[in-house]
């Protein structure tokens, strides 16, 4: 049985694959990132008056301190730099580790002003998972200059597959948590009604998109199956690790409903949405994309 | 160590540091999940998991004045006047002030700082918000509705704390 266990665990985090749905993953995760990111100025959090600090988690741990503009400042460039080298692959071990250390730094420091808030746990865990990968054997910078060719490792395919678990970890820890701590009444009850009407009210970080949410709330039938699907995608959501049948439905739903909350109710989480490129089979798109480029060439050949 | 039939062209200790690292994250993943806490990046993401049914809210709100009249306080609630606050955090971090003993003070320094950087904001065209001539700090209780009519002036409000500038002096 140990032995059964330990071949379906090689199998599954260690299949030889080409680096070449790895590199790509690598350049669009951290090129989006940097265009996520590339506006946003941290440094306007230490203008903040010292009244607002509390230091939490990562801060007190490392009884760090509110840090100066200056430091902020610097060490934001350094953050963004890191996203952009790791982008383009250049000097990729590095820069996908100073991404990882300065970006834990850099985006756990909004949160010692009140609130964590969740929707960038997700990035750091990915930026852990490719500080430690062979990111840049592909698509990048240094394999261009140095002229690699590697051939098929699992170094290429358990980050991917640590990305899976990744998400599939936190959004069965979001449905978890509202089956334990409410049971089938967070879809019975009329808790879904609460949650859409309270949300022009500002109670999250962002506004909702449009105000559609308060029309819902008006019909029983909408704001039930909002939350049913809500659990049954969340809770579901780590069956896509193991049924690729389940993909076609847990995939979509979840990307639903990432937009839906952000349409309807405001928090924004399109950090989730950044890593669920992980998912797309980067090979089969690019060789599809060839076929078709063949195809149209050889047809104008044919018809000129 | 096994055999299997997958050659993963890796060196065994390479394959039991991954290994480690991801039963590592595996374990303190579930840990977290199961056990309710949050030590981010692991968390355990309880946010919106407790039904209320309450058709009511009530939170710590700032206000602009922009003149004497009651009827021209507004409540400060987008994010372009709160920069880099929303009003989700703000209100969050006031809560956790309120239970501070000098809470008075830090409430006033709090107000302080959000007036001069929205006024700072204004006058760079950072935000289209009125000229304030004081800021203050409610709790206040709203009765949700859907027609959203009592956003700007909720059924119960309590004075916590005021902040009044010196004719332009605390801008910095």
């Amino acid at each position: 049985m140990i032995r059964n266990l330990w071949e379906r665990w090689i199998r599954f985090w260690f299949e030889p694959a080409e680096p070449v749905n790895l590199g790509i993953c690598r350049f669009v995760f951290f090129g989006l990132l940097f265009a996520y990111y590339s506006s946003y100025d941290f440094s306007e959090w230490a203008r903040v008056s010292t009244a607002f600090w509390i230091p939490k988690d990562f801060f007190k741990f490392f009884n760090l301190p509110m840090p100066s503009v200056r430091i902020i400042e610097w060490v934001q460039m350094l953050w963004k730099f890191s996203l952009l080298f790791s982008c383009l692959g250049l000097f990729t071990r590095l820069s996908t580790f100073l991404a990882l250390s300065v970006g834990t730094y850099i985006l756990s420091y909004p949160h010692n002003f009140g609130a964590t808030h969740h929707y960038d746990a997700m990035i750091v865990l990915v930026l852990g998972v490719m500080a430690f990968a062979s990111s840049g054997d592909a698509y990048s910078l240094d394999s261009y200059i140095r002229k690699l060719k590697k051939p098929a490792s699992g170094e290429y395919t358990w980050p991917i597959r640590a990305v899976w678990l990744i998400i599939s970890v936190i959004f069965f820890g979001a449905g978890y948590a509202k089956l334990v701590n409410s049971g089938l009444a967070w879809i019975t009850s009329n808790y879904m009604q609460v949650v859409l009407m309270q949300q022009p009210y500002h109670t999250s970080a962002h506004p909702p998109l449009v105000m559609w949410g308060v029309a819902f709330a008006q019909r029983p039938w909408i704001y039930h199956s909002m939350a049913l699907m809500t659990i049954i995608i969340e809770t579901g959501y780590p069956i896509v690790l193991f049924s690729k049948k389940a993909r076609w439905l847990f995939l979509p739903g979840a990307l639903f409903l990432v937009i839906g909350i952000r349409v309807l109710m405001g928090p924004s989480f399109e950090t989730f949405l950044f890593c669920h490129i992980f998912w797309i089979p980067w090979d089969r798109v690019i060789g599809r994309i060839t076929l078709i480029r063949q195809g149209t060439r050889e047809k104008s050949f044919v018809h000129p | 160590m096994f055999k299997t039939d997958v050659n993963p062209q890796m060196s065994v200790p390479r394959m039991g540091f991954v290994s480690a690292g991801l039963l590592f994250f595996i374990a303190i993943s579930l840990f977290e999940i199961f056990t309710e806490q949050e030590h981010w990046p692991f968390c355990s993401y309880p946010m919106y998991s407790r039904v209320r049914e309450d058709y009511g809210l009530t939170r710590l709100v700032v206000f602009g004045v922009v003149d004497d009249a009651m009827s021209n306080e507004k409540p400060l609630l987008r994010y372009r006047y709160l920069y880099p606050f929303d009003a989700a955090r703000l209100t969050k971090n006031l809560a956790q002030l309120e239970k501070k003993p000098n809470r008075d003070q830090l409430f006033h320094a709090a107000l302080k700082n959000i007036y001069n950087r929205y006024e700072k904001r204004r006058k760079k065209r950072f935000h289209d918000g009125p000229s304030l001539k004081e800021m203050k700090l409610y709790r206040v209780h709203w009765k949700l509705r859907t027609d959203l009519a009592n956003l700007e002036a909720p059924e119960e409000k309590t004075l916590l704390s005021q902040y009044q500038p010196f004719e332009g002096s605390d801008l910095q």
